[in-house]
């Protein structure tokens, strides 16, 4: 083939470099790790206030939520308003094979987050084998948060419906349950790691590549050999699969479930909202937006104690500032540089 | 005779009242560069959106190597080694230029020889794109996004490459190199048909040209019998 222009092999090598942490120079890296030390040892070596702590655990909970929303709203361009369906599964799953057959929530961590692979896959296909895109999309999956909300609520019997189900305890590490909180900051932790791992390196990988293409352009994409279905469904069904394991933790954290706790829809908004402030398209951005918008939202509640709403009103006109100013998200400020773009895999 | 790798014969397609195609037929020899040709409307990307699967015909059959390529996913297409560029650019706009191509690379998506990334490199330096590899797609002019779907189709090493329009917006330097390319890509064994409104380019490029007008193929042959034909000159060259 014939060129016009070369290159040099550090050019080459640049083009060609996968998005990655590393490419954030030593310092960053230093400074993040020792972030990472310092949430590892904090609860252990400090006095940590209860508050704090429970504050700190949500931000993990909702961060990981953020980020498994992120690989379906943010890498694959489907903007489910339905996530908190598969958190309803994860957590109804384990709590109700705990009660109900006594086996352990370790193990119904695994049998929810197979279920809600299940119903994804279920739900998704004809979704997404008919053509639901954008709006359409995003309503069917508010008719799927909707159907098994209610469902729950139905049958009664065995969920509990909307008196919901208070957890037999014991502290018992096998049941998923401490009596000191620190555990649970821990299996957080790792939850929310676990989960950033999962979006780095599928960030990194060829079926990330097909996500992002699916995302941008569904034609161009079939064009070139990707099959829109399977990348639509990888997708929601890792999404959903996360948020299963989230929907578990969350209800050990809690000891209580009942719809509007797990599964209501106004987690789902919480949930894409961390994404989209923190920046859709990053597997860092469900983490910077738990990181405001958690603490925001507990300090506005315990400020207006005596005006219920007041709270909440606040916290939409600071969103709503956000998204008009910030679009992209925090992270998207970082896009137009090609080195901080690779670095936030954008 | 030389075997034909795609066979299209009566195609027909009616959107609402009013009829595209009016059965199109038409044997695209393999190793051949085809041009069609014909006024706006004629139908000419329709057919190309047909034969590629993102849209399905009324009646009629298309055979590529010889099987019915009717009813398949666009995305099976290329995976045959049948690929395509659109007449309105297609390319994925929040990626870089580099990533437009790397998301081909060393896949399984890929028809025939796998594209590597060396070669997405290789390409952007061809299509002038290399200093704005790392520039996401979406800042680039219409003849740069020109360039990098052409970039992105060759990826793929096709059998088959379907061009709509590939030389509009483009820098007339360039198109010099990129006809050459096409004419080197064709000997190494590429079947090109492509879609171009400029007749002398045609000519001088193709090995044989189809005239649509209509929804139907008024004349297939040499170009000089085309270029020749009192109607084609009467329709493109005012007589």
């Amino acid at each position: 083939m014939s060129t016009t222009k070369t290159i040099t092999e550090s050019e080459r090598a640049e083009i060609l470099r996968p998005p990655g942490l590393r490419l954030a120079g030593v310092p960053v890296f230093i400074a993040m790790a020792a972030i990472l030390v310092v949430m590892l040892a904090a609860p252990v070596l400090t006095d940590i206030r209860f508050y704090y702590l429970q504050v700190t655990i949500m931000i993990f909970f909702y961060a990981t939520l953020g980020t498994a929303w992120g690989i379906v709203g943010g890498y694959c361009g489907q903007h489910s308003i339905g996530q908190a369906a598969f958190v309803g599964i994860g957590a109804y799953t384990s709590t109700l094979l705990y009660m109900k057959k006594d086996i352990s929530p370790w193990i119904g961590l695994f049998a929810g987050m197979l279920l809600a692979a299940v119903v994804a896959l279920i739900i998704g296909y004809p979704l997404f084998r008919y053509g639901l895109r954008g709006d359409y999309f995003a309503l069917g999956t508010v008719a799927l948060g909707l159907i098994i909300y209610e469902l729950t609520n139905s049958f009664s019997g065995l969920t509990g419906g909307s008196q919901g189900i208070p957890l037999k305890y014991e502290n018992n590490p096998w049941n998923f349950q401490f009596q000191d909180r620190k555990y649970y900051y821990y299996i957080g932790f790792i939850l929310w790691l676990v989960t950033i791992s999962i979006s780095y390196r599928l960030r990194r990988s060829r079926r990330g590549f097909e996500m992002l293409a699916v995302r941008d352009d569904e034609i161009a994409a079939s064009r070139g050999g990707i099959s829109i279905m399977r990348a639509k469904l990888s997708a929601f069904v890792i999404g959903a699969v996360i948020s299963a394991a989230a929907g578990t933790f969350f209800a050990q954290f809690l000891l209580f479930i009942d719809p509007g706790t797990v599964m209501s829809l106004e987690i789902s908004v919480q949930v894409i909202l961390v994404a989209v402030l923190g920046g859709m398209n990053s597997y860092l951005g469900g983490t910077v937006g738990a990181i405001i918008l958690v603490p925001l939202s507990q300090f506005l509640s315990s400020r207006f104690t005596q005006s219920p709403g007041a709270d909440v009103a606040v916290y939409g006109l600071i969103l709503i500032f956000l998204v008009i100013f910030m679009p992209n998200g925090i992270l998207g400020l970082l896009r137009k540089s090609p080195r901080w773009r690779k670095v936030i895999g954008w | 005779m030389t075997p034909s790798i795609l066979s299209i014969d009566g195609v027909t397609k009616s959107f609402g009242g009013l009829d595209v195609l009016k059965g199109i037929s038409l044997e695209v020899e393999l190793g051949s560069i085809t041009g069609i040709i014909g006024p706006n409307g004629a139908g000419k990307s329709t057919l190309f959106d047909i034969i590629t699967g993102y849209q399905k015909s009324d009646a009629g059959t298309i055979l590529f190597e010889g099987e019915n390529i009717a009813g398949l996913s666009p995305h099976l297409f290329a995976r045959r080694g049948l690929i395509r560029t659109f007449q309105l650019t297609r390319v994925f706009p929040h990626l870089t230029v580099a990533e437009n191509l790397l998301v081909f690379a060393d896949g399984k998506n890929s028809a025939g020889a796998a594209g590597t990334k060396d070669r997405a490199v290789e390409l952007l330096e061809f299509v002038h794109l290399i200093g704005l590899a790392n520039t996401e797609a979406s800042t680039l002019s219409y003849g740069q996004l020109k360039l990098l779907e052409l970039a992105q189709v060759l990826m793929h090493s096709p059998k088959l490459l379907l061009l709509d329009e590939p030389f509009a917006g483009i820098n007339p330097g360039l198109i010099d190199k990129i006809i050459q390319h096409l004419r080197d890509l064709n000997k190494q064994g590429t079947t090109i048909v492509l879609i171009e409104h400029n007749l002398p380019m045609v000519a001088s490029l193709c090995d044989s040209i189809a005239v649509v007008s209509n929804g139907i193929i008024e004349i297939v042959g040499p170009p000089d019998v085309v270029v020749n034909n009192p109607r084609v000159k009467e329709v493109f060259l005012g007589g």
